[in-house]
């Protein structure tokens, strides 16, 4: 069971060109809202933090805005909602020269420091104390943590001919068929559950495999349903 | 991933009763973890491990806690307050991180490494247009499966037919007890369902 949102960064696209002298700077350091809004997310237990006060799956929305302050601040803090769940929007203030050194891990780790300072307000506002740090046995694993430095892992395309393969399997469904597909480097507990899967869905009439290219490789089956 | 790198090292400098000890013990513990967890943030920022002294502050009231970092950056010291040890105690946690947090920006801007970090960004959107179907079973993960059926050419209109089929195959996994409907999606002609298998 994933661990409930609980927390999401919002962000000027275009911030005022007085303070931004370098856009391409700002967009790249930009990038790096979201991914620490991840770590806080997942190092503090916020849904607890917020269930004192609020109703179940409220969150804090934190929008970030650039200003000519020598360090971060708290603009304004309000909460919004039209029935169900609350929005608690905190406006903060970072300094515009934070964009003017040349560091991403510099302004990630100043970043982080900024966020913290905006949950802490909240907590002060409405008397929830700051937001528990959680043990790490009790880290939920989610949302997965990607390192902002690094080329991301694409996923495989799949190559052409691996392409024309199974639009042609799809093409050639009926209404009694479904067609299933999987990876076929799988552990074997899984393999036996998916098996289990298409039993029960109905009877497997042809099994295939599609080459996606860097040896990767799908398992087709086209399945006649048990109806 | 969770490199086990000790970015952090922290010396404890103050005679404490032992359960506000073990206390702190679980909190540096837990501050290591989620910095190691960060080790890719935190690593790019200060190249160097970093050694906290960490002093304890008796009868400073809770607004005591405060970060000194010394002039080269290379140890930093701590005071925290004995109350934060004392109340039911979890705010202890995000004080020690934020200011965990604010003596590592401190480093990092002190000493700047010769080459910054540069945050990656994707040059260009992929272009190529593979057919999406395709392109999303090469998204798969080892524990998913995905389902495609038709619906159009079928006797009753095509938005009875995806329910009907998504019933069908709830119900049958449901039964077999192995995975759950982690998407489903239909179009005028076709819908394709992402089963994920379930762990262990």
């Amino acid at each position: 069971m994933p661990a409930p949102m609980w927390l999401s960064i919002s962000s000027q696209v275009n911030p005022p060109g007085d303070l931004v002298e370098d856009s391409e700077r700002y967009e790249r350091g930009a990038e790096l809202y979201n991914h620490l809004g991840d770590r806080i997310e997942r190092c503090f237990d916020g849904s607890v933090w917020l269930m004192k006060r609020f109703p179940p799956r409220s969150y804090v929305r934190i929008d970030i805005r650039l200003a000519a302050e020598d360090a971060a601040v708290v603009e304004s803090i309000r909460t919004k909602n039209f029935g169900g769940p609350k929005e608690i929007l905190c406006r903060i203030l970072i300094p515009a020269t934070w964009f003017q050194s040349s560091d991403d891990a510099l302004l990630a780790v100043r970043l982080l420091g900024a966020i913290l300072l905006a949950l802490r307000h909240v907590g002060v506002k409405y008397d929830l104390g700051v937001p528990p740090l959680r043990a790490p046995k009790k880290d939920p694993r989610s949302p997965v943590l990607t390192n902002p430095f690094l080329q991301p892992e694409m996923p495989a395309v799949p190559s052409p001919s691996a392409a024309s393969a199974i639009e042609k399997k799809a093409d050639s469904l009926t209404a009694e068929h479904l067609l299933v597909a999987a990876r076929r480097k799988i552990p074997r507990t899984i393999s036996t559950k998916r098996d289990r899967v298409i039993r029960a869905l109905g009877v497997v009439e042809e099994e295939d495999k599609v080459s996606l290219g860097q040896g990767e490789e799908v398992q087709t089956w086209l399945v006649r349903l048990s109806r | 991933m969770a490199s086990q790198a000790l970015t952090v090292n922290w010396e404890l400098r103050a005679q404490l009763p032992r359960l506000h000890l073990r206390k702190l013990q679980h909190v540096t513990g837990a501050i290591d973890y989620w910095l190691a967890l960060w080790s890719d943030l935190v690593t790019a920022a200060t190249e160097h491990a970093v050694h906290i002294l960490l002093e304890v502050l008796p009868d400073a009231g809770l607004d005591a806690a405060s970060v000194d970092v010394d002039a080269d950056g290379s140890s930093v010291r701590i005071a925290l307050p004995i109350e934060l040890l004392e109340d039911d105690g979890s705010a202890v946690g995000f004080v020690l991180l934020d200011l965990a947090l604010a003596a590592l920006g401190t480093i990092a801007a002190r000493r700047p490494r010769d080459v910054p970090t540069q945050v990656w960004i994707n040059p260009e959107p992929p272009t190529s247009e593979t057919e999406p179907l395709a392109a999303s079973i090469a998204m798969l993960e080892p524990n998913e499966m995905m389902l495609l059926g038709r619906l159009d050419g079928t006797p009753s209109d095509e938005l009875a037919r995806f329910h009907e089929l998504d019933d069908f195959i709830g119900e049958q996994l449901h039964q077999s007890g192995a995975g759950i409907i982690g998407d489903t999606e239909g179009g005028c002609s076709s819908a394709t369902w992402i089963i994920e298998i379930n762990g262990r």
